[in-house]
């Protein structure tokens, strides 16, 4: 079922060879296998860099579209192997050019231009041009496909976005926007060729797809005229699982190389066992809990502060996450280049939050929160939140509910999980500004939006300080608590060499030193 | 159908009341219904008067995750650092309560439907029994799960979903054990007599299908728990953070290789349950079985 590499050596028909010859040349090849991942970075010809089984989530209802409209983590790992965008965050948050090389704006940052990377070709083999930036974006901007990066691109003027030459495209916004490169960093918003989205969309990354069953199985192979770093792996398979328990077993079993979700609890129970180990991922991946600010009574800030001060940050590490995470105050992380703001850590309180309580009128407040429990660590949360929230009297049940009920009652639920995985920039504009679809805590801060067009306007060197007051605001009248910066776990065979921890969560789309022994 | 009443079986007055009753200590006396009875009372003491022994509260988190055994954590914690020992002691309440909820419901019902059924006869029957057909095709976990999706998760409803699903089940066996009972000539003399269906039913045929009625309610009541148990274990029976048998082995899975114990305790007392209700039915099922099964 699984496509393995062979163990004999290329070119050599065993069965003609002497005994001894065969002999050495067994060994030679078993020695090669297991030393596969310690090899120098030499193009792998037949398969010496192996192909790398990943055990990923199901999703039923996926497709090879990377413009689709609600995309789940296994739709997101496959499209980041197989598309790429203009510009790319490297795993440790640094930007990156990719596709593009350079982007200048006009004086007053209303129009920019962007520079191509020339000698890019698809997987098709044809030539990567401004043509296909152009329909791309065009395809991206059109909000009746609603993708899910349209909020990241709303201020670009459709009509005005025209090929120069062949590696050069004119942008035109409909207002000034100053941090034009870093919104393109991402897995939403990629380029591929034009005419071929959404039915056959065709990529430029280091793979493609040679076949696709959705809801079980993908298999993608390396591109061979791949721009960049070529990716040491032949292949790829992508396996789907029900579930996390079930992707373990895989591992365990042998069935896959790398499971690419585990709760902290399945990931201390593999530990060790056939030779597996641990890719611990530490950045600022967040898991919160939001409130709707338009249901009574969380549109009250003392309310929502109250519940901040009644979590324990603490034991939500150790507890709902098993120690791999770190406690966070309230608000979304920054840049790597920006120091913290300068807020004090919130700790639990519980009179002070009871005192809060009280003055709201709300000392007998009762309410549940909603997870599908998509992500490990969701439904821990909410039972810690719930234990500590009953210190205060404050009666919290946990409404676990499957993923598509939870995503079709989106912006409904009084009370939710949610989790982020972008830098702080993108973020804001997808889910902190009001009216975008991403706060579904619906909330609207008019000092906060006026610092957003003010940081959306500014050099790089007032980005750290506009920022900073922007978590002040998020930690002192903010719609989430947001108790802590979650580590993503991947356990994975200790044959694969070659991994690297991701800050931004998703490892898997950096494979190209990736190698498999067998 | 018609023949079997018209030929009718002799009627009997031991099947009455006082005649179960002696059924009933008859079949205690046999060794598998003691070892049956021990493990009810057992499990049933847990349930009862468990939860006054326990050190914790069943949400209270009191230490680390998934730790091993010790003085302070008698069954160690579960995946959230609560006391496995405290959830164990506090957890079947719910469960006992919906199994017999959904049992008491589903013979309530089967036995409504398959007496009626097979009192009326003709199309009443034909229709009352084809839809319990259809309703028997769907899986009981899938027909409840159907339901809870759409209305939302509470323990009644989940309960009262069971007890609704196991109706076609005893309506089937239920009427075959009042056909023949309904053919003999005692039912004929009331019908005769012009008395009402519903005394009928109640005082006539009701008393003769009490044997097989009794083994029905004893193993509705296994696989109730064992269903709701199953429920719980998938997230859609009693919700988090509540103690709970089936919800603990859920909850505590992904632990289970380096903690067995908080799923096994729970399972080892899911079981002890189904095992002892099945003993049980069992050992009257075959005391029924040895002593009126010859007629």
């Amino acid at each position: 079922m699984f496509r393995r590499p062979p163990r004999s050596v290329p070119g050599m028909p065993a069965g003609r060879l002497p005994l001894r010859t065969l002999a050495v040349a067994t060994g030679f090849a078993l020695t090669a296998a297991t030393i596969a991942g310690c090899a120098p970075s030499e193009p792998a010809r037949d398969g010496r860099g192996g192909t790398l089984r990943i055990a990923a989530a199901t999703d039923a209802g996926e497709t090879l579209n990377p413009y689709a409209s609600n995309q789940t983590p296994t739709q997101q790992l496959r499209s980041s192997l197989l598309y790429e965008g203009l510009t790319h965050l490297d795993a440790t948050g640094k930007f990156e050019w990719r596709l593009a090389t350079a982007m200048t704006p006009n004086k007053d940052l209303t129009e920019w231009t962007i520079k191509l990377r020339p000698g890019v070709t698809f997987t098709d083999g044809s030539a990567f041009t401004a043509a296909d930036v152009v329909a791309s974006i065009k395809y991206l901007r059109d909000p009746e496909h609603a993708v899910q990066g349209l909020a990241l691109i709303e201020m670009i003027d459709a009509a005005r976005v025209e090929a120069v030459d062949e590696l050069t495209v004119r942008v035109g916004l409909t207002r000034p926007f100053g941090p034009f490169k870093d919104i393109w960093a991402n897995v939403f918003l990629p380029m591929t060729k034009a005419g071929s989205a959404p039915a056959k969309p065709i990529g430029t990354g280091p793979f493609a797809v040679t076949s696709f069953a959705a809801g079980r199985q993908s298999k993608l192979a390396r591109h061979d005229g791949y721009w960049g770093a070529k990716p040491k792996l032949k292949a790829v398979d992508i396996v789907e699982y029900q579930s996390q328990q079930a992707q373990a077993n895989a591992l365990l079993s042998d069935e896959v190389d790398i499971a690419s979700s585990a709760t902290p609890a399945i990931a201390k129970s593999l530990a060790g066992k056939n030779g597996i180990e641990l890719l611990d991922s530490k950045g600022d991946f967040t898991l919160r809990i939001g409130f709707n600010t338009t249901v009574a009574p969380f549109g009250d800030v003392r309310v929502r502060q109250a519940l901040r001060l009644l979590i324990d940050r603490r034991q939500v590490v150790s507890n709902a996450f098993g120690g791999y995470a770190r406690p966070a105050n309230d608000h979304e992380a920054g840049t790597p280049q920006c120091p913290a703001p300068n807020v004090p850590q919130r700790e639990q309180d519980i009179d002070r939050a009871k005192r809060l309580l009280a003055e709201a009128g709300q000392s007998d407040l009762a309410f549940s929160v909603a997870t599908d429990g998509l992500l490990p660590g969701m439904k821990e949360l909410a039972q810690v939140f719930s234990e500590n929230a009953a210190k205060a009297g404050v009666k919290v049940d946990v409404n676990v509910v499957p993923p598509q009920q939870f995503l079709s009652k989106w912006g409904k639920w009084p009370v939710y999980i949610d989790f982020n995985t972008l830098p702080y920039l993108p973020y804001v504009i997808t889910s902190l500004l009001p009216d975008r679809v991403a706060n579904a805590a619906h909330w609207k801060n008019p000092e906060f939006s006026r610092l957003a067009d003010e940081l959306f306007a500014a050099s790089d060197e007032e980005q750290c300080s506009i920022m900073n007051r922007m978590h002040g605001i998020e930690y002192a009248e903010g719609p989430m608590i947001t108790p802590a910066f979650v580590n993503v776990l991947l356990p994975y065979n200790g044959r694969v060499r070659g991994l690297v921890p991701d800050v931004s969560g998703r490892p898997l789309s950096f494979l190209s030193n990736v190698t498999v022994g067998r | 159908m018609t023949t079997n009443r018209t030929t009718g079986l002799p009627p009997s007055a031991q099947e009455g009341g006082e005649g179960d009753l002696s059924l009933l200590g008859r079949a205690a006396r046999t060794g598998q219904a003691r070892l049956g009875i021990a493990l009810l009372t057992m499990v049933g003491l847990v349930v009862v008067f468990g939860h006054f022994f326990a050190p914790h509260a069943p949400d209270a988190i009191a230490g680390r995750p998934l730790e091993g055994p010790g003085s302070r954590f008698p069954l160690g914690t579960d995946v959230l650092g609560r006391d496995v020992l405290s959830r164990l002691l506090h957890g079947g309440l719910s469960l006992s309560w919906m199994a017999v909820l959904a049992a008491g419901l589903g013979v309530f019902l089967g036995t409504l439907v398959g007496l009626t059924a097979a009192y009326r006869g003709g199309a009443v029957d034909t229709l009352l029994m084809r839809a319990m057909d259809v309703l028997l095709s769907f899986p009981e976990i899938i027909f409840v799960l159907v339901f809870v999706a759409m209305l939302g998760r509470s323990t009644l409803l989940t309960a009262v979903l069971v007890g609704v699903a196991f109706a076609p089940g005893v309506s089937r066996v239920m009427r075959g054990a009042a056909l023949p009972v309904i053919g003999s000539e005692y039912v004929l003399w009331a019908k005769a007599n012009g008395l009402p269906a519903r005394h009928i039913l109640v005082r006539e045929v009701l008393p003769g299908v009490t044997s097989p009625l009794m083994v029905e309610a004893g193993m509705r009541l296994v696989w109730a728990v064992a269903a709701i148990a199953s429920l719980s274990y998938l997230g859609f029976g009693i919700a988090p953070p509540a103690a709970d048998w089936g919800l603990m082995v859920g909850e505590n899975q992904d632990g289970l290789a380096v903690a067995p114990l908080p799923v096994l305790a729970p399972i080892a007392l899911i079981l002890m349950m189904a095992l002892g209700g099945n003993l049980i039915a069992e050992s009257v099922a075959r005391t029924v079985g040895r002593t009126e099964g010859r007629r």
